[in-house]
């Protein structure tokens, strides 16, 4: 622990893989999801701020810092300003536990895939009571309707993140990664977790409060649901905090399923090799980082695009519609297929087998 | 956690004051996303069910009637052109068609190629408030990418009327005896083209609005409106003819050139009678307004597009009877043999259709008040009557109706306090 | 059959095609090649000041004020503010003094910059016989 490393851990946390880099690809995100559901629906979408309209989403976070910030008589003021910013520190949080520039995160430790999970459960109860501080008679259904939602897309995705654990016998990313390395393909080519990659797409969308499932925000039936009394940097740190979870969700879904920021290295061992080995020089650590981080960023982009693709192609569903169909289809594929994958691991490779072994070995 | 002395979510609808209330009130409107013009439903909830619904209207009303009386017939045309925004033409054509009737009991006639020309413009506002309609259906629950791409294929049909008319909305293309432009051979080969290509694009809408099963999802069984309730409550237009009821003026009592193809006329009904219903019924009619002008175009006799009428119309007064892309459109026009109306009433279709809002709206969920409200196509600025509430309780409410002279007073006060108004 | 996701084919299909969104004030927009009702002209040689398009007018938009160019001593003056753009001010004249053009650009800063032809022209200019500046509104 030398003073060096305390440096560079702050500066790590400050600026590049924390949260700068964070908030630099969480609106370049915004910006590619913008585009691309424009493109869609036939349209050029955000043109003039920057190449093609890259800077919009910047310029609009800046403006709604600048707007004037509107507090109800009636609302809980300090609960409001507490909830926005905790709400944009969250994800921040979480976004340091993945992997970006190497394949550890910047904060790792064993278990650390529980802590993600209890964080992605707090997002939705800062949204909880972020409705229920602005104390609007709009802002209440929509409250009521997120805690429902929370209910219903929280299991799959614990249960898609704990079906890789399973699968990888490792409870934190760094490990998971590794385990994708070392079995020189992604999580994704296992037979069944094709589903859960699908289950975890699908809750992400519900998670991002994002159509067909925006029901907690639908704009056109209760006026924007708990965030109605949001203006200026409240609902500017909503806004950000709504771009840092579509990356942290789609980061989460690349580490877990797609083989984190690990390239081709994968099925090239001598590439592995020669990417292990200059870790330590300090000229050729520059391009290490820069393959990993270039890496990441394509594999979160084309998750984004999946994400805004799904985006266009439905009508929203009713609260009690989707409820139906998360506690009718969802969790019952889902706890099935975990069911299965429980079973069927350890027959196709030993990985599991062998460990209960030693386990009941122990005992 | 919130103060609750100051948020009052409710009063209790029976027991003891203390209880937590079992119903809730939730506005909708006068501002609001999904309401393109301001207008109030107070929604009684319990839960996300709605249990009663109260329409209030008059926030944009203008005193267009009063103002038409003081106004020549030509320049009417224009005035009333501006009830409504999108179905604007319709207007003029039922002013036009009250005034010529008056005129034809002194043997004044129109000629047919002005009937043709106002029909097929009439269609063609019909195509482009459809689709509109279905942008604005689709935009209400949630479905973005229908919204833009129907109403990128609208900008056809607006580019027509563009075309035709020389402006975008208030086309100005009617006059007392006539039409004021005609048509030449290459706008009549472009439109012919255009309707090809809208035809096609709305049999592929409604391909999609059937097949897509997250739009089925969300307006099969909502704002039930059963063909009983629809005639009780005086519902019109597509709004009765989705409940099964099948009424349409260009069938019933065909004006303009409607009786030229009257054996090829299809009054479109479905008999689901929600929601979905009326999205099938108003796409279906888009095809088939595709197919009239069609016809029209094909058809149109050569000929003046217009007759000279007399300044002054004689003493008469005339029911006019039109459908509006909304439903039936009356205007009750009182001549008295001067070249300004003597009265002008005007009923548009959304004001018979709003009564039926609440039946459809009870029992259902709180998400679809939205969609169940835009299904009747409303319009609110068109609609909108001065009435005076007496009493403050908003769900009983007691309306003070004022008789002529209390209106000819207050109208003389007004002015003596308003002098030069205009500068 | 129904089914989640009809317009998945046509949506994808839109991503490769050429958008219909036109820039507007970058590009150029979309209007008809005549026949299209914008701002007025008026040819104030050939105006005798008989007021028809001043009675015509269903907005009273044009007011009528003195004027040492034309017969009956008097000249239109033009609020586009007002103006509906009917063009029934144009069937009116029955001396082709004026016109709807096809300059539908007309947003301004001011009310006052909206109303045309508020300022007399130089008499010098009308018997050379230039035609009158438009102005910028």
């Amino acid at each position: 622990m030398t003073a060096v490393w305390w440096i560079l851990t702050i500066l790590g946390i400050l600026f590049f893989p924390g949260i700068g880099f964070c908030i630099s690809i969480a609106l370049f995100d915004e910006w590619i999801d913008r585009k691309f559901y424009a493109a869609l629906q036939d349209r050029i979408g955000p043109e003039h701020a920057g190449f093609k309209g890259i800077l919009q989403p910047l310029a609009d976070f800046l403006k709604l810092l600048a707007n004037e910030d509107i507090e109800p008589e009636a609302a809980d003021k300090w609960g409001m300003r507490f909830t926005a910013i905790i709400g944009l520190a969250i994800p921040l949080v979480a976004l340091l536990f993945i992997p970006i520039i190497d394949t550890t995160g910047l904060l790792s430790f064993e278990g650390d895939i529980l802590l993600l999970a209890f964080l992605t459960t707090m997002i939705a109860l800062i949204i909880f009571l972020a409705g229920w501080f602005s104390a609007s008679k709009l802002a209440m259904p929509g409250t009521m309707r997120a805690a429902s939602q929370l209910l219903s897309y929280e299991i799959p995705i614990l249960l898609a993140m704990f079906a890789v654990a399973l699968r990888t016998q490792s409870f934190s990313l760094a490990g998971i990664v590794q385990w994708q390395l070392d079995a020189h393909r992604p999580t994704l080519f296992s037979l069944p977790m094709v589903v859960f990659f699908l289950v975890f797409l699908l809750s992400s969308q519900a998670e991002l409060e994002r159509s067909p499932f925006d029901i907690p925000t639908a704009e056109t039936e209760i006026v924007g649901g708990w965030e109605v009394e949001y203006s200026g940097k409240k609902l500017g740190f909503f806004r950000l905090s709504a771009d840092l979870q579509m990356v942290f969700s789609a980061g989460l879904a690349v580490t877990l399923f797609l083989g984190g920021p690990t390239g081709v290295e994968m099925w090239i061992p001598s590439f592995a090799d020669w990417l292990a080995s200059i870790e330590g020089v300090s000229g050729l650590a520059v391009v290490a980082i820069l393959y990993y981080t270039t890496m990441f960023a394509i594999k979160t982009t084309i998750i984004v695009l999946i994400l805004s693709a799904f985006r266009a192609l439905m009508a929203r569903l009713r609260i009690e519609q989707f409820l139906e169909f998360s506690w009718k289809w969802v969790i019952p594929v889902t706890l099935g297929v975990f069911a299965i994958t429980f079973f069927y691991v350890p027959w196709t490779d030993n990985v599991v087998w062998s460990h209960w072994e030693g386990l009941f070995d122990v005992s | 956690m919130a103060d609750k002395k100051k948020i009052k979510l409710g009063s209790p609808q029976t027991g003891c004051s203390s209880c937590i209330p079992n119903t809730f009130e939730i506005p909708l409107g006068p501002q609001h996303p999904a309401l393109k013009e301001p207008t109030h439903f107070l929604l009684e909830v319990e839960g996300e069910i709605i249990v009663n619904a109260t329409p209030r209207i008059g926030y944009v009303h203008r005193g267009i009637e009063k103002l038409a009386e003081t106004k020549t017939y030509s320049a009417n045309l224009t005035l009333v052109e501006r009830v409504c925004g999108i179905c604007s033409h319709i207007h003029s054509i039922s002013l036009a068609n009250a005034a010529e009737a008056a005129l034809a009991l002194e043997g004044f006639e129109v000629p047919l190629r002005a009937q043709y020309i106002r029909t097929i413009v009439a269609e063609l506002e019909r195509i482009h408030s459809h689709i509109l309609w279905l942008g604005v259906a689709a935009h209400e629950i949630g479905f973005d990418t229908l919204f833009m791409l129907s109403w990128r294929d609208r900008e056809l049909t607006m580019d027509l009327l563009e075309d035709i008319s020389g402006n975008r909305v208030n086309y100005a293309m009617n006059e007392i005896g006539g039409s004021r432009r005609d048509m030449n051979q290459s706008q009549i080969d472009r439109m012919l083209k255009y309707m090809d290509i809208t035809e096609e694009r709305m049999e592929r809408y409604k391909d999609i609005c059937i097949n897509e099963n997250t739009i089925r999802m969300r307006t099969q069984d909502v704002g039930i409106l059963l063909p009983q309730k629809a005639k009780e409550l005086c519902a019109c237009g597509p709004t009765a003819r989705a409940s099964g009821v099948a009424i349409d003026v260009r069938y019933d009592d065909p004006y303009s050139a409607y009786g030229e193809f009257r054996d090829i006329f299809n009054v479109i009904t479905y008999d689901t009678n929600d929601v979905f219903s009326r999205v099938v019924v108003r796409i279906i009619e888009t095809v088939e307004a595709c197919k009239y002008i069609k016809w029209m175009l094909k058809n149109i006799p050569d000929g003046p597009i217009f007759k000279k009428a007399p300044r002054k119309v004689p003493e008469a007064q005339i029911l006019s009877r039109t459908e509006a892309p909304r439903g039936e459109l009356i205007h009750y026009l009182w001549s008295n043999n001067t070249n300004k109306p003597y009265r002008l009433k005007i009923t548009t279709p959304t004001l018979s259709n709003i009564n039926t809002v609440p039946e459809m709206m009870k029992g259902d969920y709180l998400a679809d008040s939205t969609i169940t409200l835009a299904s009747i196509d409303p319009c609110f600025s068109c609609e909108d009557r001065m009435i005076t509430i007496v009493n403050n309780d908003r769900r009983k409410p007691k309306i003070e109706t004022w008789s002529e002279s209390q209106l000819r007073k207050y109208s003389n006060d007004w002015h003596a306090k308003n002098k030069r108004w205009k500068k | 059959m129904p089914r989640p996701g009809v317009i998945v084919w046509e949506a994808l299909r839109n991503v490769f095609s050429k958008k219909a969104t036109i820039d507007y004030p970058f590009e150029e927009g979309v209007k008809p090649k005549y026949g299209l009702r914008g701002a007025h002209v008026l040819y104030i040689e050939e105006c005798t000041g008989c007021r028809a398009c001043q009675r015509v007018c269903p907005s009273l938009a044009i007011e009528m004020v003195p004027s040492e160019l034309t017969k009956t001593k008097k000249r239109p003056v033009i609020n586009l503010g007002q103006c509906i753009f009917c063009g029934l001010c144009e069937e009116a004249c029955r001396y082709d003094a004026l016109f709807l053009t096809d300059y539908i650009e007309l947003s301004a800063f001011q009310q006052k910059e909206m109303i045309i032809y508020e300022n007399e022209p130089p008499k010098e200019e009308i018997s050379e016989g230039n035609e009158p500046k438009e102005e910028d509104s």
